[in-house]
């Protein structure tokens, strides 16, 4: 559907403000417009009236003589002084018996064919001329008429009386009349062009002012629409979007505020995904280690009684050629199968040795003489056992097994192009504030064991899967996959946490926590 | 040639026109105005015949006195001040004036220039006032003493005689006039206005008309002009009565007799205006109007 100017107005709030502010601006010139013009056209119409009043009074003055004698060439200059103003259309002379004496018209101007004879003068003219002194006026269509009596003695001792008696005092009956007609039509003309230069004015006004709001607005509403594009990228999954922060005022602290909340909902959700992969591979660890659990406890029955069996056996020396040997085999077969339900068993933490609080640093230095055995010539191993550190609530057996399958596994990856072995031990505090690498681990202390090595590095999906039972990159007969497994369970066991870094081609690292104890070592062990 | 031969013809006309007394008459006027032309008129009404015309305001002071020694006449008319200043250097032509006022202020003591002056004597004027208006007892007016003041001196005897009030006060510079007419407001019951320039001039005669109008109080002035501008009665010379009497001068002058070297204008002509004595509130008798003035 086409959107129409009010579904444009109603969906923009820059469009709204700036109908607003130009309507507030046209009504503002209108209003101005209107007081101007009104103010202008009384002032122009009382000018006139009071020009024209005046000069009605000194045409009066100055007609005195001419009236008295009834000479119309007295009255010849006066009349001829009046029209020196523009606007005087016609003027006319009455003795006191309202018969003209003198009448004369602007050439071109439209003649009244009333205004001459007196006949065609209403009566109560001639009553307040006779009765009032003071000029006075009648407005007509187009004209105006100004009269005034002639007096004899208009009282005038002066000329400024003449500005500034209002109404002088009555002395006797007039000795005739004036009258001088002016005509509209300059006036009119006056006003017209005043209210074409007033609407010029407005219009002016109305597109300076409409131009003003229109930038202005403009300026103020673009840095929203494009907070509302950020918003809107924003509802859609657009997480991490920024947008330009252009002013340092409120809508500019707006969009920095909107940055801000940005890139802190797209940390969030970054780390909302990682702990939910972590969540799904600890649950999917769980999940196995329950499953292997619960099949390798009816496995060791099954083998301690294939063992028991096979001890037996053998203990009966059989008669039938060969059959030792094959008891044997299965002796042996019935004891690698113990041993590998031993570490699942461990993995999945069914088998809870017992632990004391114990220091990690002399079992970890025993255990590296085994390491030292174990690793391929061409890997250099060095250590930094970090002196003086706490105890962990452990059993020695398990932080072995945990440092061989880690070196184990390091000297593997190094075996081709050989490499370095670190192995450190070091005391960490993690802080809720403590960097993101640690955001999945408890807050508290920990002696951390970390095994860095500079082998061949694993790829983003293996390393997902390294704690996974019986999952190996070693190939067939080289390992049983149960290695980093059983890792995974004894230091889950002990309420810590595995973190394992790896960039292919460089190396990895293992970093192992284990929950610092301030319990002293118990006597009895 | 042409033009000379008709120059002949129309002197040997001129000549033998025949003439009442014989004599020939040449009337210098001063200019062709209507008081003059009249004022000729009278003079040919008692000479018996018509007499040859030239005018100054038409050629030079000496194309004037040259023509006058061509056309040799037996006697010139002065007609006006402007004549008579030329006519006054002719010597051996009697010389007799008219529509001149106040003539002796320009002669010396020619004893060939005789004539009428538009004086008219106070004690003429002043009975024909006070039979338009009776009830006049003050008479206010303004003067010169330098150029009127010896017929307010023969005013005012004339005034007494006739037992009325007469208010003069001098000025000596029309800028003085606005300010005595505020002085004699109160005492007048008429305002003579005189035939006297320093009183008269084209800035104060409205001044004076005004006076009339705001105080209602009556002009009385010397020329007809003014009572169309505003003044109620005018009493002035009779231009053609003033012709006939330098007429008559001229016959007694050529007869040899006894006569008056200066006279004044025996006649006084009075005319109203009644609208103005009606706006002034005057009631005068139709009688009067048409005995003693011309109604306006």
């Amino acid at each position: 559907m086409k959107p129409t100017l009010l579904h444009l107005f109603r969906r923009k709030f820059g469009h709204k403000i700036i109908a607003v502010g130009i309507l507030l601006i046209f009504f503002i010139s209108l209003a101005f417009t209107i007081f101007f013009y009104r103010s202008q056209r009384d002032s122009l119409t009382d000018a006139l009236i009071k020009n024209n009043l005046l000069l009605v009074d000194i045409l009066a003055y100055n007609s005195r003589l001419g009236v008295f004698s009834e000479n119309a060439e007295l009255l010849r200059n006066p009349v001829d002084g009046i029209f020196q103003q523009m606007e005087t259309a016609e003027v006319a002379i009455y003795n006191a018996e309202r018969r003209l004496l003198t009448k004369r018209s602007r050439p071109g101007a439209e003649p009244d064919p009333a205004s001459g004879a007196a006949a065609g003068i209403a009566s109560w003219i001639w009553d307040k001329l006779r009765a009032d002194v003071a000029p006075f006026y009648l407005e007509t269509k187009g004209k105006m008429d100004f009269w005034s009596p002639v007096m004899a003695n208009a009282g005038y001792r002066a000329a400024k009386s003449l500005f500034v008696e209002e109404s002088p005092p009555r002395q006797a009956s007039p000795l005739g009349f004036v009258r001088i007609t002016i005509s509209k039509s300059t006036l009119n003309k006056q006003l017209i062009a005043l209210l074409v230069k007033s609407a010029l004015i407005c219009l002016l006004f109305s597109i300076a002012g409409a131009g003003i709001i229109y930038f202005t607005i403009k300026r103020i509403v673009n840095p929203l629409y494009t907070l509302m594009a950020g918003v809107q990228s924003l509802g859609t999954g657009d997480l991490g979007k920024k947008v330009t922060v252009e002013t340092e005022d409120e809508i500019g602290r707006l969009a920095l505020a909107f940055n801000q909340m940005s890139e802190s909902l797209l940390r969030r959700e970054t780390e909302k995904r990682q702990l939910e992969e972590r969540l799904r591979h600890a649950q999917r660890i769980e999940a196995i280690g329950t499953l292997a659990g619960g099949i390798a406890h009816d496995f060791n029955n099954i083998i301690g009684v294939i063992l028991g069996y096979a001890q037996m056996a053998l203990l009966a020396k059989p008669e039938k050629e060969g059959m030792d040997r094959c008891l044997k085999e299965i002796f042996q077969a019935s004891l690698r199968a113990k041993d590998l339900v031993k570490q699942i068993l461990t993995f999945s933490r069914q088998e809870v040795p017992e632990r004391n609080p114990l220091l990690i640093k002399p079992v970890v230095e025993d255990a590296l003489k085994m390491v030292r055995e174990l690793l391929p010539t061409n890997v250099t191993m060095r250590h930094g056992l970090k002196s003086g550190l706490g105890r962990v609530v452990s059993n020695p057996t398990q932080i072995h097994q945990v440092l061989m399958n880690l070196c184990s596994n390091a000297g593997f990856a190094m075996q081709d192009k050989g490499g370095v072995l670190d192995v450190m031990l070091d005391e960490m505090n993690i802080e809720p504030t403590s960097p993101p690498s640690a955001a999945d681990i408890p807050p508290g202390r920990y002696q951390v064991l970390t095994v860095h090595d500079t082998g061949q590095g694993m790829e983003p999906a293996i390393k997902e899967r390294i704690f996974d039972p019986f999952f190996t990159t070693k190939g067939p007969d080289r390992g049983t996959g149960m290695g980093l497994s059983v890792v995974h369970g004894i230091v889950k066991s002990h309420d810590g946490h595995v973190k394992c870094e790896s960039v292919p081609g460089k190396g990895t690292t293992f970093m192992v926590f284990f929950p610092a104890t301030t319990e002293a070592k118990k006597q009895n062990t | 040639m042409v033009k000379r031969i008709c120059c002949l013809l129309f002197l040997l006309n001129f000549f033998f026109t025949p003439a009442a007394a014989g004599q020939k008459v040449l009337a210098l006027q001063s200019v062709a105005i209507a008081p003059y032309e009249e004022a000729v008129r009278g003079f040919e009404q008692v000479y018996g015949s018509e007499v040859k015309r030239l005018f100054v305001s038409e050629q030079k002071e000496k194309d004037v006195l040259r023509e006058i020694q061509a056309i040799k006449p037996d006697m010139v008319l002065a007609v006006g001040r402007d004549a008579l200043l030329i006519a006054r250097r002719l010597r051996d032509i009697p010389v007799v004036y008219c529509m001149v006022l106040n003539p002796l202020a320009l002669l010396a003591a020619e004893t060939n220039i005789s004539g009428v002056s538009m004086n008219l004597a106070p004690g003429k004027q002043l009975p024909e006032l006070l039979k338009i208006l009776p009830d006049t007892h003050d008479i206010a007016l303004l003067y010169d003493p330098a150029r009127t003041g010896a017929f307010v001196q023969e005013l005012r005897e004339a005034a007494a005689l006739a037992g009325v009030r007469l208010n003069a006060m001098e000025v000596h510079q029309p800028q003085e006039v606005p300010r005595r007419l505020n002085n004699i407001r109160d005492r007048a019951d008429l305002f003579w206005m005189l035939p006297d320039v320093t009183v008269i001039a084209p800035e104060t005669v409205e001044a004076i008309l005004l006076f009339s109008l705001e105080n209602k109080i009556p002009i009385l002035t010397f020329s007809e002009k003014y009572l169309e501008r505003g003044a109620m009665l005018s009493i002035g010379i009779d231009p053609f009565d003033i012709g006939r009497q330098a007429g008559e001068l001229a016959q007694m002058i050529f007869s040899g007799g006894e006569h008056l070297q200066h006279g004044e204008a025996r006649k006084a002509l009075v005319a109203v205006n009644e609208k103005i004595a009606r706006k002034l509130g005057i009631r005068i008798e139709g009688k009067l109007l048409r005995n003693g003035g011309a109604d306006r």
